[in-house]
């Protein structure tokens, strides 16, 4: 797990606009957090959680309120394309969390105290393990005492667990979607 | 059943709903721009499928266009190319782009109302969080991420959990400094960033009923700051005069039977919300923010607060500021006046006339940038070029700019830009820029005397 304690982290931060001219999705990976993780004239911030070798996973633990801001998808794309699968925090922003889920990052919601309990059992062992059960919708953490159901809709459970994708409901259900536009005519 | 104006819309463009999951969203109007829709393009091409139906997407290039010689080849390559994708995009899917050197080239949310393309009661879409800004018209408008613009194409449909609704409203007699501008980042400085994250906003009261369509727009434009999908006010003879006459609006008896419909949406009397707030317009006074998130604003005369959050703390060490000081008459180096929030007319005419027999200070780069080419026009047809000009504003042609500083409007590390633009985040007007959002008024007064100043003790 890889702890972020700042709150309200937008998405310029998770990656900034200077980064959003490619024309393919790939690669973002490379520049997520870059003005956190480096300096103006590229050199390392070693202060910064991405940068320190003890934390590792693909679990980021992140302050209330993550992801607010522009809608750019580029964000969910690059925490998928650095390695990210589930991010852990108090509170989502709604347009990040939509994306979040359509790039198979699982966004879990827990409440502050516990998620205050996260980044203390981080803090006592950088390696701390947590379980991620997506059928049974559990959060396991032993060593925070964390033991808690999460939330996510059956549609979206569904899609994840099997690799689904909104657009190809979408497409299916294009009969309905014509009749829809009869009826208004 | 008594129902908000939120509801109506909603309501009657469900196609249906997914058992425990969400609904099938119709979309009316899909604005699309060079950042977020390349790589939905790419998803229609993997998948072999057509459009589904091109007559409801709008087009045009504003995110990464440059501000100076737009009839010139864009010089950077990857802007260039971001560009170009569009303009084959649109060409080979019979998408209407209004893209650089057109004369309806601008902002997306800008020219969707300035063409009449936004109308009341429509659901409205693009990949673009200020998708908000269309709420002004008594429209479900909200910003959604590439996937879902991919979707869209496909389907002319999104797939969403239909947000609960929100009542904001002010009420009471404003002081005459306070522009739009400034009731908006009140409210946000009131309820915070993530009030409103799973809600859809309605602002009602006098003061949005007595505002112009633009002040509207810079309202709903904010909501999304407020952590809500977006933000709407209802319709009403403002609203139907403002559409009345655009190029994409409907004409003669298809425009009353129109109007007769929207006169229908206002919120029913007695309709409930899930969450309200109320608050008294004779309170507002010209705001300005001095940290890193649009909720950190304050009245211009008050002082910074303080508190040891860690988060607040990391805040104002990046704004190289202090908790417990005043802003007032701090020197500022930078004034940009632009962005989907602030650059309509009514913007440069409330900009010009403060400015109007004055200069600006010798120590500040003050940058105008309209949100579109008609509004660069009308600039000139009002001679508001000419007081800019001899004021030492410079005037740029139409685009983001600034406001996210994706082309080579940037502001330097370290320097204090007083921005119209709706996001102080880190980095957002160039990597370490310090940004403190304001109204026009504020920005033209900042720009004239090198400082932060109250014009409302003018
Ligand atoms: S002006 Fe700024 S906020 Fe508005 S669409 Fe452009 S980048 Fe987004």
């Amino acid at each position: 797990m890889v702890p972020l304690t700042v709150e309200n982290v937008d998405t310029d931060q998770i990656i900034p606009a200077r980064f959003l001219k490619a024309t393919d999705r790939k690669g973002f990976g490379e520049n997520l957090f870059r003005d956190w993780r480096f300096t103006t004239d590229g050199q390392t911030k070693e202060d910064f959680p991405l940068n320190q070798g003890q934390y590792k996973g693909a679990i980021l633990v992140a302050g209330n309120n993550f992801g607010c801001g522009s809608s750019r998808e580029h964000a969910a794309w690059a925490l998928a394309d650095y390695g990210f699968k589930v991010v852990i925090s108090s509170f989502f922003a709604d347009i990040f969390k939509g994306n979040a889920l359509n790039n198979g990052i699982l966004p879990i919601q827990v409440s502050p105290e516990d998620l205050q309990r996260i980044f203390a059992a981080i803090e006592q062992d950088t390696s701390v393990e947590a379980i991620v059960d997506l059928e049974n919708q559990k959060l396991l953490i032993d060593a925070a005492g964390i033991a808690v159901s999460f939330e996510i809709n059956d549609y979206k459970k569904m899609c994840m667990i099997n690799g689904y994708d909104d657009i190809d409901y979408l497409i299916s259900q294009k009969e309905a979607i014509e009749a829809f536009e009869q009826k208004r005519a | 059943m008594k129902k908000t104006l939120f509801d109506k819309v909603w309501d009657s463009h469900v196609v249906s709903s997914v058992k425990n999951g969400p609904d099938i969203l119709y979309i009316d109007k899909h604005l699309i721009h060079e950042v977020t829709s390349p790589q939905a393009f790419n998803v229609l091409e993997e998948k072999g499928i057509p459009l589904f139906r091109p007559n409801q997407v709008v087009a045009t290039a504003d995110h990464n266009v440059p501000t100076e010689n737009q009839h010139l080849p864009i010089q950077d390559a990857l802007s260039r190319k971001q560009v170009s994708q569009l303009t084959k995009n649109c060409e080979e899917y019979g998408v209407n782009l209004f893209g650089l050197g057109h004369p309806y080239q601008g902002i997306v949310h800008v020219i969707g109302p300035e063409l009449g393309v936004t109308q009341p009661g429509m659901t409205m879409v693009c990949g673009d969080s200020h998708t908000s800004t269309h709420g002004a018209f008594g429209t479900i408008a909200f910003g959604i991420g590439t996937s879902q613009v991919a979707q869209v194409f496909a389907s002319q449909c999104v797939l969403v959990d239909k947000p609960k609704s929100m009542c904001v409203v002010v009420s009471g007699k404003l002081h005459p400094a306070v522009e739009p501008k400034d009731v908006v980042l009140y409210v946000i400085a009131k309820l915070g960033t993530d009030a409103g994250t799973g809600y859809f906003v309605e602002f009602a009261g006098n003061v949005f009923e007595e505002m112009s369509m633009e002040g509207r727009m810079t309202v709903c434009n904010m909501s999304i700051e407020m952590g809500a999908r977006g933000g709407m006010i209802a319709p009403d003879q403002t609203t139907f005069d403002y559409v009345s006459g655009r190029e994409f609006a409907p004409k003669g008896e298809a425009l009353e039977a129109k109007i007769a419909h929207w006169k229908s949406l206002p919120t029913d009397d007695g309709a409930a919300f899930d969450a309200e707030h109320h608050f008294d317009a004779a309170d507002i006074r010209p705001m300005i923010t001095y940290g890193t998130n649009p909720g950190m604003g304050i009245k211009i005369a008050d002082k910074i607060p303080s508190s040891d959050d860690a988060s607040f703390v990391k805040s104002l060490e990046y704004m190289g500021l202090e908790a417990d000081t005043y802003l007032l008459d701090m020197p500022i180096s930078h004034v940009f006046i632009g962005s989907c929030t602030n650059s309509r007319i009514e913007d440069f005419r409330a900009a010009a006339a403060h400015i109007k027999g004055r200069q600006k200070s010798p120590d500040v780069a003050a940058l105008i940038v309209p949100g579109s080419q008609q509004v660069a026009k009308q600039i000139v047809t009002e001679g508001l070029d000419k007081i800019f000009e001899s004021a030492g504003f410079e005037l740029r042609q139409p685009g983001c700019s600034a406001c996210l500083a994706m082309n080579d409007d940037k502001i330097p590390a370290g320097a204090y830009c007083v921005s119209t633009s709706n996001r102080n985040f880190e980095g957002r007007q160039g990597q370490g820029a310090r940004t403190l959002l304001a109204s026009p008024v504020t920005a033209a007064a900042a720009a004239v005397a090198g400082k932060i100043v109250d014009v409302s003790q003018a």
